[in-house]
Order: C-alpha cells, then structure tokens, then sequence
C-alpha cells in the first residue's frame, strides 16, 4: 500500500469516526435524553407513595417537546452537512462555508438546548431548582470562538486564493507522479 | 432559647460543591375556621454558609441558630390572637443552595410544610 493510500485511509478513519461522534453528540443523545426524561416523569406521575402527586415543571412544560425535536432536526442537518463536507477538498471555498455554516447550526443547537438550562421541578412540598446557564454560556463562548476562526478562514482563503491554488495544484501533481 | 439542627452532606461526585448554603425558617399556622382565614406567623429563620464538601466525601456538622434569629415580637402577637381551641401547626421551611462543577451548575433545593408537631 503507498503512502498516500495509507495516508488516505487514516483521514477516511478520521472524518468517519468525527461524523459518528456528531451524530452521537447531537442527534442519539437529545433522543435518549427526551425519552430518559418521559420515563422519569411518568414515573414520577404514577408514583404510588405519593398522596397527592402534583408534578409542575414550570416553563420547561411548555417547550420541552419543540425543543428536543428542533435539536434532534438541527443534528440531523449538522451530520448530513458533516458528511458532505468530508467529500469537499480540504482547499475550497465550498469547505469554508459549509463549516462556517456547521458552526452558527451547532450554536443555534446550544443556544436551543440553553431553553433546558434552567429545570423547576416541583412536587407536593417538594422543589428543585437546578441551573445549568453556566455550563452553556461557556460553551456558547467557546463555539463563537471556532465562528470566529472560520470567518477568519473564510477572509484568508478569498485573500490567498493563488497561494491555496498552488498548494493543490502541488499536491495534485505528486498524487499523479505517484500513480504514473 | 436556641434552635440545633444536624447535618450530613455528602457528595459522591467528582468535582466539590461549593457556596453551600443552609436555610431554615419556622411559622406557626393555624386556619381560623370561622372565617376560613389561613394565619400565619414567622418564629425562626437563619441563612448560615457552610464550608465546601469536597468531592467524594462528606461534611456533617450542627445548624445552629440563636436566640437573635427569632422574631419574638410576631410570634407574641400571633399568641395573642390565636385562637385557643385552633389547632396550631408548626411549619419548618428547609433550602439548601449549592454549587458545582467550578461553580457553573446552581442548584436549590427546598422542602416547604415540614409539620414539626401539632399544638393544642
């Protein structure tokens, strides 16, 4: 096997094991999560112990739904744009803005998912208040980092269009010379 | 006059909770069947930080509050006007508050109507 079939298939293994891990990240675990989350409050529901159960789960009744399947449709289009992609050269526009594009998808899922971030759970005397703004307005703040870092990429490949040219055109060669 | 509660925190998880805090407060209540009126008075309330519980162990301690954090005044005059044949109730009221996860996760969790006895 050359070098550059080995070189290949690493990349191969690469891009596939990251698409897997989006599709992990943003479409199965928002499923797992919204079905986790019915059977604990149906469980809750038909508790036996309880006199009176009166479950309130405050604003997150009203949207839990909508938002678990807006995130799980944002992944679906995350992933479908991951693997596309994958199939783009490393040295086109087309890469830049599907990426840039993947990065403003993948902070409108956090900032979706940041509709979750505040649970009210009360039972009975019961009530719990649980907070996670925190953790998502780190993460928002990260992610707008790797936005920033693709306009720049976006800004950088229009501005040194010949010198990415070139670096294609170079390695084109060297594959070609390879075969032949 | 002193109020003594204690404790035990323990936190299994892998990061410490931090800016825990203990908040007890006490009413005494009763429903005036006359007029269906639901009177209700504070005795007791204190707000008291506690040290950090570090992550996989515990703290436990005594909640301690004194004669300062009862509100006399009130609770004479919720005497004075209670009805005697009224069953009185005594109501304590638990929060706790936390931190974790480098204090980016809060949580509060709070048992409100803990009857402490009845009173005739």
């Amino acid at each position: 096997m050359t070098k550059t079939n080995q070189k290949l298939n690493k990349e191969t293994i690469v891009q596939i094991s990251f698409t897997i891990s989006i599709l992990i990240g943003t479409v199965l675990l928002p499923i797992i999560g919204y079905f986790q989350f019915n059977k604990i409050l149906s469980e809750i529901r038909s508790c036996s112990q309880c006199s009176t159960t009166q479950l309130d789960l405050g604003n997150l009744q009203v949207r839990y739904n909508n938002v678990f399947i807006t995130l799980t449709v944002i992944g679906i289009i995350l992933t479908i744009l991951r693997g596309y992609s994958w199939k783009i050269h490393q040295y086109s526009m087309k890469k830049r803005w599907l990426n840039f594009v993947s990065s403003i998808l993948f902070i409108s899922f956090l900032i979706i998912m940041a509709q979750l971030g505040i649970i009210d759970i009360s039972i009975e005397n019961f009530s719990l208040n649980l907070n996670l703004m925190g953790v998502f307005i780190v993460l928002i703040i990260v992610w707008s980092l790797f936005i920033i870092k693709h306009l720049y990429d976006l800004y950088d490949f229009k501005k040194n269009r010949t010198y990415y040219d070139n670096l294609l055109r170079n390695k084109q060669d060297v594959i070609l010379k390879i075969q032949f | 006059m002193t109020v003594q509660v204690p404790y035990e925190i323990s936190n299994p998880g892998i990061y410490d909770l931090t800016d825990i805090e203990l908040t007890i407060e006490m009413r005494v209540n009763y429903i005036n069947h006359s007029n269906q009126a639901n009177i209700t008075s504070w005795v007791f309330s204190k707000t008291s930080p506690l040290q950090a519980c570090k992550a996989f162990s515990s703290i436990s301690g005594d909640f301690e509050g004194s004669f300062l954090n009862f509100f006399i005044p009130p609770l004479v005059e919720f005497f004075d006007d209670a009805d005697e044949f009224e069953m009185v109730y005594y109501l304590l009221d638990i929060h706790f508050k936390a931190k974790y996860f480098l204090g980016l996760i809060s949580f509060q969790y709070t048992e409100n109507n803990l009857n402490l006895f009845d009173f005739y």
